[in-house]
């Protein structure tokens, strides 16, 4: 099993087998989403924000 | 840029895209694309000869206002160069590097009348056309990927009456209207989310005199967010509004794709090997990609370089650099979404021959 430590809460999180490169994901402790930025090494970051933005 | 600049020349607002339709089918076809011009006069423009097919879908209309084609500063002003005849532009010039691909089919398409009614896009449901992923073609900024529109209803309130003197207590029917759009814009306080919340605008307002009766004509456009309830809106109005008549318009539902898709995670991976730091962006306008979206049930985003600020104002541009950047971007999307294909394809074909 993958794991990594959630940046923003700091507990453990376990990625899937098949878990894949830019892949989002949500920390089971905290909520927030996590982008997988890196598979080797295999490292996640904060998930890009989502902004609201006027218009088409 | 040239391309961008000629569409820009060619000034096309909704229902007199013509022109410039005619004059895409023809250039395109000079650079390979397998070119037509359908029914309600989208264009349709193709290139590769993979099984994997990518839509990349803008729109060819404008809202109506001519601003003078030109460049400076490193920015080209004209009218469409943010909504959306850039995003156009950049979708023709990434897929025409892949005509020799056994991947992907490309498909450019350039819609008609999306600022009215998304006629054209409606006219593509109609088709029997089964996407793999969809990019819509509307500014996002190029480090920015747009995920979600909220929807639309208009709403048309008139109200006749016998005239009063002025004088009279009695309101008069312009108060009336009035006094409506301002009941509804209590029932939907804005919100701290902005995609979450209904937004109430008054679009229209006309009163007559005609002698022996009053009449007031109102249009209000609501823009709606996900799981807004139609069925509330109309009994809320029967209550408000119990002698005016009201007529809803053809509702558009708030529309959110799914961000975790080989699609989206193409955009992630592009936008960052090209400097950027990217982000998602929700909308409070509305797209093609809220009639598409839903219908079609694929991965879909729309991208396209701009600030959507600038939409629909007088002093409406793109700078080079944006557009270019967007062109780099979606250049690495549509490689990184032919290798997946082609690894697919061979994975296939060696169990195929298992």
């Amino acid at each position: 099993m993958k794991r990594v430590e959630c940046p923003e809460c700091g507990s453990e999180v376990e990625l899937p087998a098949d878990v894949v490169e830019n892949e989002i994901l949500t920390c089971d402790t905290c909520g927030i989403e996590l982008e997988v930025v890196s598979l080797n090494p295999l490292k996640v970051a904060l998930a890009p924000e989502e902004e609201e933005d006027w218009g088409e | 840029m040239e391309l961008l600049k000629k569409m820009l020349e060619l000034y096309s607002p909704a229902h007199c895209e013509e022109q410039l339709a005619e004059f895409l089918r023809d250039e395109l076809r000079r650079w390979g694309f397998d070119t037509e011009l359908d029914d309600v006069g989208n264009l349709i423009a193709r290139i590769g000869h993979g099984p994997r097919k990518v839509f990349l879908v803008g729109h060819m209309d404008t809202v109506s206002g001519e601003i003078p084609v030109r460049v400076e500063d490193g920015k080209l002003y004209g009218r469409g160069a943010v909504d959306a005849k850039g995003s156009l532009a950049v979708f023709i010039e990434s897929a025409r590097l892949f005509k020799e691909s056994r991947a992907l089919t490309v498909w450019v398409i350039g819609c008609v009348a999306e600022e009215c009614c998304s006629e054209g896009a409606r006219h593509l449901l109609e088709q029997p056309y089964r996407p793999d992923c969809v990019v819509i073609g509307e500014p996002s900024g190029w480090e920015s990927v747009t995920l979600g529109y909220r929807g639309s209803v208009s709403v048309l309130y008139e109200l006749k009456c016998p005239p009063a003197h002025h004088g009279h207590a009695t309101p008069t029917v312009g108060e009336e209207a009035f006094r409506f759009y301002q009941a509804l814009k209590s029932r939907y306080p804005a919100g701290k989310n902005a995609f979450e919340s209904v937004d109430v605008r008054l679009i229209e307002i006309r009163t007559y005199d005609r002698g022996l009766e009053d009449l007031v004509e109102m249009t209000l456009d609501l823009r709606t967010p996900l799981g807004f309830d139609l069925v509330e809106l109309k009994s809320f109005i029967a209550t408000i509004a119990p002698d005016a008549n009201v007529v809803l318009g053809d509702p558009t539902p708030a529309f959110r794709a799914d961000k975790n898709n080989a699609l989206v995670r193409a955009f992630l991976k592009a936008i960052r090997a090209a400097g950027g730091e990217p982000s998602f962006k929700l909308k409070t306008g509305t797209s093609d990609m809220n009639v598409l979206g839903p219908a079609w049930g694929v991965p879909i985003v729309a991208y396209g370089p701009g600030d959507s600020a600038l939409d629909h104002t007088p002093n409406e541009h793109l700078s080079l650099d944006e557009y270019q950047r967007a062109q780099q971007v979606l250049t690495a999307v549509l490689q990184e979404l032919s290798t997946a294909a082609l690894q697919q394809i061979q994975q296939e074909g060696r169990e195929h021959t298992r």
